[in-house]
């Protein structure tokens, strides 16, 4: 499969991924809508298969997972999983790339927990109730 | 009405007075890369919002007439201001993501509609005020050429 490329806002980080998704998530746990102003949307990538130059700042948001950032210009760039079943597992946020890469939105976890106010249109979008998302994940004691 | 808000951390901590109910949406390319998929915010007078710390509030001029704010510790994107003097530039706008209860929103309108990728959209679309990318530079045309 061929590579894709994006970047920050600013461009000081660019990302090469192979073999990108074409599935977009969506999550609106706390930590999520916090970070990304309203939801957090990513793409899974294999790890192994990315790369990245620039400023890559991390944060571990929980004890399972960290979050990345642009450090100049904070472009929301990565959430992966760093302890636990799901070491490794990573997702590039779709505003990377040109038009989302071509993915689209497949499925919404924490789907119950999104602010009143608005609301993801699609009726195939699975929908995933934090109850479920954590009785399927039963390491994560904390939010993700 | 009066809300506080702050990072996913807790590093930047904000207080808003004035804070409308009537949130937009903003598909720019760079609102897209700045957060991930799209910019949802607020508009409050830029004198009713008070950081409580800036320690950690770092400032990017993103484009010759706006620049936005994030947590330098975690990240999180905490507001889109425009610098160039002009009708826009007493306000600041805020992710209403970092608010402490972010609920009691709507989205009334959505910018930049024309390039949103078709990978998602918000529901309620054809209730909202819409404005495509040359609309919305016809209207913001003072502040230059770029997004």
């Amino acid at each position: 499969m061929s590579a894709t490329t994006g970047h920050c806002l600013c461009g000081a980080v660019t990302v090469r991924v192979e073999s990108l998704s074409d599935e977009i998530s969506a999550c609106f746990c706390d930590l999520c809508t916090r970070w990304g102003g309203g939801l957090q949307m990513g793409i899974e990538a294999p790890a192994n298969r990315v790369t990245i130059e620039g400023p890559l700042k991390t944060h571990r948001s929980s004890a399972l997972a960290e979050r990345g950032w642009c450090d100049t210009c904070g472009s929301s760039v990565l959430f992966r999983y760093v302890a636990d079943r799901d070491t490794g597992y990573l997702e590039l946020s779709p505003g990377l790339f040109e038009n989302a890469g071509g993915a689209r939105l497949t499925r919404v976890v924490y789907a119950d927990r999104h602010p009143d106010g608005y609301w993801l249109e699609g009726a195939e979008v699975a929908q995933v109730s934090q109850k479920d998302y954590e009785a399927g994940n039963p390491h994560l004691n904390e939010e993700c | 009405m009066e809300r506080k808000g702050g990072c996913m951390c807790g590093a930047v901590r904000f207080t808003a007075l004035e804070v409308p109910a009537e949130a937009g949406a903003c598909h720019c390319e760079m609102c897209r890369r700045w957060t991930g998929s799209a910019l949802i915010g607020v508009t409050v007078p830029l004198k009713n919002v008070t950081w409580e710390d800036e320690t950690h509030l770092g400032r990017i001029q993103s484009s010759p007439w706006a620049e936005r704010g994030f947590c330098t510790r975690c990240g999180s994107g905490m507001f889109f201001r425009v610098t160039m003097e002009s009708e826009y530039s007493d306000s600041i706008e805020l992710p209403i993501g970092v608010f402490d209860e972010a609920d009691g929103f709507e989205i009334t309108n959505e910018i930049y509609i024309d390039v949103k990728p078709d990978s998602f959209a918000y529901e309620g679309q054809a209730g909202r005020k819409l404005m495509t990318r040359a609309e919305c530079h016809a209207k913001f045309g003072v502040l230059g050429d770029s997004e």
